[in-house]
């Protein structure tokens, strides 16, 4: 049975990229607390509406955990980080309690800047995966899809590598804002499938020359995004995608 | 509700709203190419992503394609069932799972209301108590019988009191049995992902022991009920995926595509993808072959001008109806419409009630909405107005089309129109074409109907049967 | 007045309608595709395989999103499968009866000729997707795997995990990123607009 709960909520509010921003605070009673968390934030615009206020603004989309539009600190965590890995979306008010105090705010980089409130610019993902994210083939020019064999555990490891949705949140949980997990996730992914060979090399030099480039940092293995991927990718990709790079810049 | 420009009667550009600053900017073409998605969030809880709209296509439709076969809507058997009123969606879960599980209600009616004041879980219930309904009534598919036949099936369960949640709306899917026959580490290798999802939502794990009866383990079973996925019906395209304005395609679910009066499971990706990479650069090159002759269309052209003006002015009068409604409210009030009057089980006497509510609501629509802040810059409830707007318009599309067409069929179930053993029954003496709607100028007009004639050369139609 | 409305469906048996249609359709030579200019609206599956292949054939190629990406486009929660002919679990599939499931799980209203050819590319659909790095699902053996779903008496649908449909997008979405990279300077992604 649900029981209902009521908190204060901290939430940020940010006019565009050059605004100060600042937190406003509003009283939430009652939610039952088998509310989404974003079904919460429902609530507290109907109630902002309701006053003539404007509603505050945060990415969001398929609330099933899969698209990576939901982006939001929760308590000083990237989707308020459950022991298990989930995006904000999938987090329900359960997790929180009566008189709780709960901040929200968007993903703090220098790579993804604001746009309002809690919504942030990253297209530098983009970027990247426009950078190398691919294998160059035109369409209608494939073999028949069981010509090359792949090894299950190769496969398998490559389809736990490409689960990554682009979300962010290791960037933002990262303090050097490294976007390394992200990057090498793809790049572990074609690394892992016979069809990503013939452009490895380029595909991990260029990818990494352009995270640098859109202002992400450079890792120094906290391992804080591993612990926050609400995929549950692993740093492993990191040491592969570390390898790929220095395997290619060997061979220039 | 930003527009597709036509010029000489050819698709020609589009005006396009830049969502971040709230401006308004032309774009010429010389083909344009709508692929954005069905229309399901029509009925405001659907397993649609809440960005999902289908403005594109009904403003498409405003300007001259036809809108084909609306009231075909697939409702997906295998969703978390609603759990109070706040819900913003309907969660997915993944029709593989009826490959290994098994969707049953309790045979005893007290069991039923047991379950349903939460006196007993399902995972008390022995094997000899349990209706695995669908094994039951269709023996050759069992629990992998189409989507709208499951979704029907537990529809029916549920009407005569079987349901087994709180709301009475509920059925079970159960992987006890695979769990016990193949070992819990397969199962969590198959489906693992979706455990683990359906346990963030529900606090319920499916691959945790709940009981043991005469030394059979029984597991949660699963709580899932029909709800609105996918949407066969969209915008008339002839073979070479052309709408009936020249130069505009439509491809993915966005046209009323292959899938005829129900879509399969795993069609759906196949359809968008045979679309996009091997059927839409084919013909358009067919149109495409005398434009190269025909040049660039300049921006400055008086139905550019035209067709943004009107774009202006609709947010203008949206903006400016300062009622006293949020955008949620009456997509809300959309929804229970939609849902009552145009869901699984159709009448007449229902669509016409529907209808009345629709107008009276689209009233409400354009007399009572509050949109805060202005029309510049990010504004997310004005977005949301423009995508209701034209999910009322479709709402009576579907709700036409079902009025109109007398038998069931696929994703369309008249009441008055069934077997007695309570299957769809078709009329194609009378129904077998497809149904378009043209725009009759006015969002207030009754549209009109056209009918495509289908003719099936290659294969012998026949009721479809999935007994054996 | 009553209109009626031209499908335009090729002559000739259904078999043979697309591959006729192939051979004697209207092509735009590669010089003047560079001047044509398409809009495509929407980076599903549909919307950004087209504008991919569009791209990749010279076409100027303009596609918008609503999101912040297309890689957020709702095709990627699909989370079942994609059904193909390829019959390489030796079941008895094939073209047709892919062909007839889909007609006849379609209660018979669907437009034949249409529904053949989807039955027709699928296969190459696999092929497409496998070569651009799409995990799907492998045998001990090291080809793919296949399951059933409803409707059907065989087992044909392809599967990456429960993400089948995050995984076809990421792919197609992997082209269209390769066709701006490849500067096709005309190849224009555009984000966050609505039209």
């Amino acid at each position: 049975m649900a029981r209902n709960i009521s908190f204060t909520i901290k939430y940020w509010k940010q006019n565009g990229p050059q605004d100060q921003g600042h937190f406003d605070t509003h009283e939430m009673k009652n939610i039952p607390d088998d509310t989404s968390f974003l079904e919460m934030l429902d609530i507290l615009n109907e109630e902002l509406i309701e006053a003539g206020d404007e509603p505050f603004v945060f990415d969001h989309d398929c609330r099933e955990g899969i698209c990576g539009m939901c982006s939001l600190y929760i308590n000083g965590t990237p989707h308020g980080k459950t022991e298990r890995g989930a995006t904000t979306c999938q987090l329900y008010m359960r997790r929180f309690n009566d008189g709780d105090v709960i901040t929200v705010e968007p993903w703090r980089s220098a790579g993804f800047p604001v746009i309002k409130d809690c919504m942030v610019d990253r297209t530098a993902f983009d970027k990247i995966i426009q950078a190398g994210g691919y294998t160059t083939i035109r369409t209608g020019q494939a073999q028949d899809a069981n010509a090359i064999l792949i090894p299950k555990d190769n496969a398998d490891e490559a389809m736990d590598c490409a689960t990554c949705i682009g979300c962010g949140a290791c960037v933002a949980a990262c303090k050097n804002g490294s976007a390394m997990l992200f990057v090498s996730s793809k790049v572990s992914q074609l690394a892992l499938l016979p069809q990503g060979r013939p452009e490895a090399a380029k595909r991990a030099k260029a990818m990494v020359a352009k995270m640098d480039e859109v202002g992400f940092g450079n890792c120094t293995n906290t391992r804080a995004c591993e612990a926050v991927c609400p995929k549950n990718e692993k740093i492993a990709n990191i040491a592969r995608l570390n390898r790929e790079f220095i395997k290619a810049k060997f061979a220039d | 509700m930003e527009d597709v420009v036509i010029v000489d009667g050819h698709a020609r550009g589009i005006i396009a709203k830049n969502l971040v600053t709230g401006k308004l900017e032309r774009f010429t073409a010389n083909a344009v190419v709508i692929a954005t998605g069905g229309y399901g969030n029509t009925y405001f809880l659907s397993t649609n992503a809440m960005g999902c709209n289908c403005t594109a296509a009904v403003q498409c439709y405003r300007k001259g394609a036809y809108m084909a076969n609306p009231s075909y809507v697939q409702i997906h058997p295998t969703c978390i069932p609603v759990h109070g009123d706040k819900q913003s969606k309907l969660t997915l879960m993944s029709e593989s799972l009826r490959n290994d599980g098994r969707i049953w209600v309790p045979k005893k009616l007290e069991d039923a209301k047991a379950l349903q004041a939460g006196t007993k879980k399902g995972s008390d219930i022995p094997e000899e108590d349990r209706d695995y309904y669908l094994e039951r009534r269709y023996p050759a598919f069992g629990n992998l019988v189409p989507r709208d036949v499951a979704s029907r099936a537990a529809k029916e369960r549920c009407d005569k009191g079987f349901g087994v949640n709180n709301t009475g709306l509920a059925v079970f899917l159960d992987f006890s049995e695979s769990i016990n026959r193949l070992g819990l580490d397969t199962i969590l290798q198959r489906y693992g992902n979706l455990f683990d999802m359906y346990e963030e939502i529900t606090d319920v794990n499916p691959g945790e022991v709940a009981n043991e009866i005469n030394g059979v383990k029984y597991y949660n079973p699963m709580m899932i009920f029909p709800a609105i996925h996918y949407t066969m019906g969209g915008i008339w395209v002839d073979y070479e995926l052309m709408t009936t304005i020249p130069g505009l395609f439509s491809i993915g679910e966005c046209n009323f595509s292959d899938h005829g009066a129900n879509r399969l499971g795993a069609s759906a990706l196949m359809q968008g993808l045979a679309d996009g990479y091997f059927v839409l650069p084919y013909t358009i090159q067919n149109y495409l072959a005398d434009q190269a002759l025909w040049g660039k269309v300049p921006t400055d052209r008086p139905e550019f001008d035209e067709a943004e003006k009107a774009v202006n002015a609709e947010i203008d009068r949206l903006m400016g109806i300062h009622g006293k409604r949020s955008v949620d409210s009456i997509h809300k009030e959309l929804g229970h419409i939609m849902w009552e009057y145009v869901g699984m089980g159709r009448t007449k006497e229902g669509l016409e009630e529907g209808l009345k509510q629709l107008k009276a609501l689209r009233e409400e629509f354009n007399t009572n909405l509050f949109i805060p802040g202005k029309k510049e810059g990010l504004n997310i409830e004005l977005d949301k107005a423009i995508h209701l707007r034209d999910f009322i318009l479709m709402g009576e599309l579907v709700a036409y089309d079902a009025l109109h067409r007398e038998e069931s069929c696929g994703g369309h179930f008249r009441e008055e129109h069934q077997t007695e053993e309570g299957e769809a029954k078709r009329d194609d003496e009378h129904f077998f074409y497809v149904g378009c709607w043209e725009y009759q100028g006015d969002d207030n007009k009754t549209p009109e109907l056209i009918k495509e004639p289908l003719e099936y050369e290659a294969i012998k139609v026949q009721t479809r049967n999935y007994k054996n | 007045m009553t209109k009626t409305l031209d499908s335009r469906i090729p002559e000739g048996p259904v078999a043979e309608k697309w591959t006729n249609y192939k051979a004697h359709q209207r092509l735009v030579n590669p010089k003047n595709k560079l001047k044509l200019d398409v809009i495509v609206v929407g980076t599903g599956l549909a919307g950004a395989s087209a504008a991919a292949s569009l791209g990749e054939m010279g076409f100027n190629v303009l596609n918008f999103c609503i999101q912040d990406s297309p890689r957020r486009a709702h095709s990627i929660a699909a989370q079942g499968g994609i059904n193909a002919a390829k019959n390489y679990q030796n079941d008895g599939d094939s073209v047709y009866r892919l062909f007839y499931d889909t007609v006849k799980g379609g209660d018979y209203r669907a437009r034949e000729a249409n529904v053949y050819r989807l039955a027709e590319v699928s296969n190459d659909i696999i092929d497409q997707c496998v070569a651009q790095g799409v995990p799907f699902a492998r045998e001990y053996g090291g080809m793919l795997a296949n399951r059933s779903f409803g409707g059907a008496q065989v087992s044909r649908t392809f599967y990456a995990k429960g993400q089948t449909g995050q995984q076809l997008l990421l792919g197609a979405y992997s082209s269209l990123s390769a066709q701006i990279q490849l500067v096709r300077l005309s190849s224009i992604l555009v984000m966050r607009w609505r039209m």
